[in-house]
């Protein structure tokens, strides 16, 4: 039994370790290399004001997106599924652009956050009346394709009428996800949201690991697939919510972090949770460390570096598992 | 008080009527199962012999009627505890990754496991007793999906064995199994019965109910037309009204053969 319990373990210390390095890496480098400003005073004030959000921020959003990922796959028994699939991040992208429309979000600091939450509430409520507490997963699926699409159609229109030039560049930013420029309030703001949703969604994976085997046979071993469902719905829209809601949206992460681990973890969903969730950590962190060295003057931004890793991640998937499945 | 261990547990179905997307596909089925019986529900397709399963497994609620284990409703035993007396097996063999052999019928322990316990040296025990009555050691660390079908469809039963509940119920186990790993199937089937357990069986293959099941439940149509023995259930004019064929019951060399000779139309 010590083999199979090291192939639960050694997973979980590598992402985490990884975790680690990219987090300490993260308060080390900044835009001008190696270390911080010689003058103490600027040094304690870059230290606090400005690395320390961002790596945790940093951290919390890539582990809410890396464990969400796992989550719904695992629910939804679909290795396509991805945080973005229930339309949360599209309420919370919705929400945070209508802020900067209206103009909201350049008189009150806060406003724009907040309506990002005020969007992923909205859009897992949307999601829930749809698809019903109880229920399929395709309603799920469809329900959430539904919300995605009225939001991204909206995030559209605010586009399309922005007040101002100025207005529609400061949306388009906004939307490819970015974690510079985040203050401690904005740490303050996310930080308890995801915790509780992490927290919700790391209990899934007894029951996830029972669905393996269809739903029948899972709720004949026990498991209370409403009780679930609302797990994972709730879990993931305070994650997932508050992660977009401050940081915009990054895409790939919760796609790609599940598909990379999976194969190391004997493809159980269950033992797939805690690695995924250092895993998206790790990612976004080190995501976040090379665009320091990239574009120091931040006009990269994050979620485009993330897309631009992720998609040849998934190429390299996508042919290996031909390899594997060949018929 | 001391409990006798050796309790006569019963599942019983009092007039249960059940509708699927808005047609009724049973109908006033009414029966009482338990203390080592071997049943097999036999019919045609779309006669509801797995609706008849679920119903009696808990896992769909009847419009009209109730189920209870042992006296009590399914509805008030916690699911817990309803797992650790009754394994389901479905008809449908998809498992969803590519879970280890053995990790799948590790699943079936699920309910004996506190929350995010380890399992005990009872679990593994288990485990590896119903790996060796399915004969699936030799694959236990392969990936589930590159097991053929009949494999599979062992690696799914040992899973259901694991769980050690009172009660099995088995949608069509032995469909796409070879001749020696049904016979064997079945063979595992009456001594789970032997030792008191009760299992209850959807089964195609009418000699094999015949010569295994002491009890047939047959249904066509959404209700049950003969329920009792084996031998009195399976029986020409049984057959033609069930399945609308001509058959030969007979005996060869001591076994008993249900042969379907031609449709009737």
């Amino acid at each position: 039994m010590t083999a199979g319990r090291w192939v639960a373990v050694a997973p979980v210390l590598t992402t985490a370790g990884l975790a680690i390095v990219a987090f300490f890496l993260s308060l080390w480098i900044g835009p001008e290399g190696w270390g911080l400003p010689d003058n103490p005073a600027a040094a304690q004030l870059v230290f606090t004001e400005i690395r320390v959000p961002r790596a945790v921020l940093g951290f919390l959003i890539g582990a809410a997106l890396g464990l969400s990922g796992a989550v719904l796959q695992g629910y939804l028994r679909n290795p396509l599924a991805e945080p973005g699939l229930l339309g949360i991040s599209g309420g919370a992208a919705l929400g945070a652009v209508m802020a900067i429309h209206s103009g909201l979000a350049g008189r009150i600091a806060m406003a724009l956050p907040m309506a990002g939450l005020a969007g992923a509430a909205a859009a897992a409520i949307a999601i829930v009346a749809l698809a019903g507490a109880t229920g399929s997963t395709t309603t799920l699926i469809l329900a959430g394709v539904a919300v995605s699409s009225v939001a991204g159609a909206l995030t559209s229109l605010a586009l399309n009428l922005s007040p101002n030039p100025f207005a529609s560049t400061e949306i388009m930013f906004w939307l490819m996800g970015s974690l510079t420029d985040r203050s401690l309030i904005h740490v303050w703001l996310a930080t308890p949201l995801i915790l509780i949703g992490i927290a919700m969604l790391l209990t899934t994976g007894r029951d996830l690991e029972a669905l393996s085997l269809g739903e029948d046979a899972a709720k004949n071993l026990g498991v209370d697939l409403t009780g679930l469902r609302f797990k994972v719905i709730a879990g993931s829209a305070l994650a997932v919510g508050a992660a977009t809601a401050v940081a915009g949206a990054i895409s790939f992460i919760g796609l790609i972090v599940p598909h990379v681990i999976r194969p190391f973890v004997g493809h159980s969903p269950q033992r797939l949770l805690l690695p995924c969730l250092f895993g998206g950590a790790a990612m976004v962190l080190f995501a976040d460390v090379l665009l320091r060295f990239l574009s120091p003057q931040g006009d990269l931004r994050l979620g485009v570096l993330s897309a631009l890793i992720g998609a040849p991640f998934f190429l390299w998937r996508v042919l290996a598992s031909r390899r594997e499945m060949a018929p | 008080m001391t409990a006798n261990a050796r309790e006569v547990l019963t599942l019983s179905a009092e007039s249960i009527r059940v509708s699927l997307g808005g047609r009724c596909v049973l109908e006033n089925f009414s029966t009482r199962i338990g203390g080592g019986e071997f049943v097999a529900v036999v019919g045609a397709n779309g006669a509801g012999k797995s609706t008849v399963l679920k119903a009696l497994a808990g896992l769909i609620t009847p419009d009209e009627g109730r189920v209870r284990l042992d006296g009590r409703l399914l509805p008030d035993i916690p699911a817990r505890e309803l797992a650790r007396a009754v394994a389901y097996l479905p008809q449908d063999r998809t498992v969803h990754w590519a879970l280890g052999a053995s990790r799948v019928v590790a699943l079936g322990r699920l309910p004996h496991r506190s929350f995010a316990a380890a399992e005990s040296a009872t679990d593994q025990a288990a485990i590896d007793a119903a790996m060796v009555r399915m004969d699936v050691m030799p694959f236990a660390q392969r990936p589930i999906v590159t097991l053929s079908g009949g494999e599979r469809a062992r690696v799914l039963v040992a899973r259901a064995l694991a769980q050690e509940a009172r009660f099995l119920i088995a949608d069509e186990p032995t469909a796409g199994l070879d001749p020696a790993h049904s016979l064997h199937l079945f063979e595992e089937f009456s001594r789970l019965a032997c030792d008191g357990n009760t299992v209850i069986t959807a089964i195609h293959d009418l000699s094999m109910a015949l010569r295994y099941a002491h009890r047939v439940i047959l249904l066509s149509g959404g209700r049950c037309i003969a329920d009792g023995p084996a031998a009195a259930v399976l029986n020409n004019d049984l057959l033609a009204q069930a399945f609308g064929i001509e058959t030969i019951v007979t005996t060869v060399g001591g076994i008993p053969i249900v042969l379907p000779t031609s449709a009737l139309t």
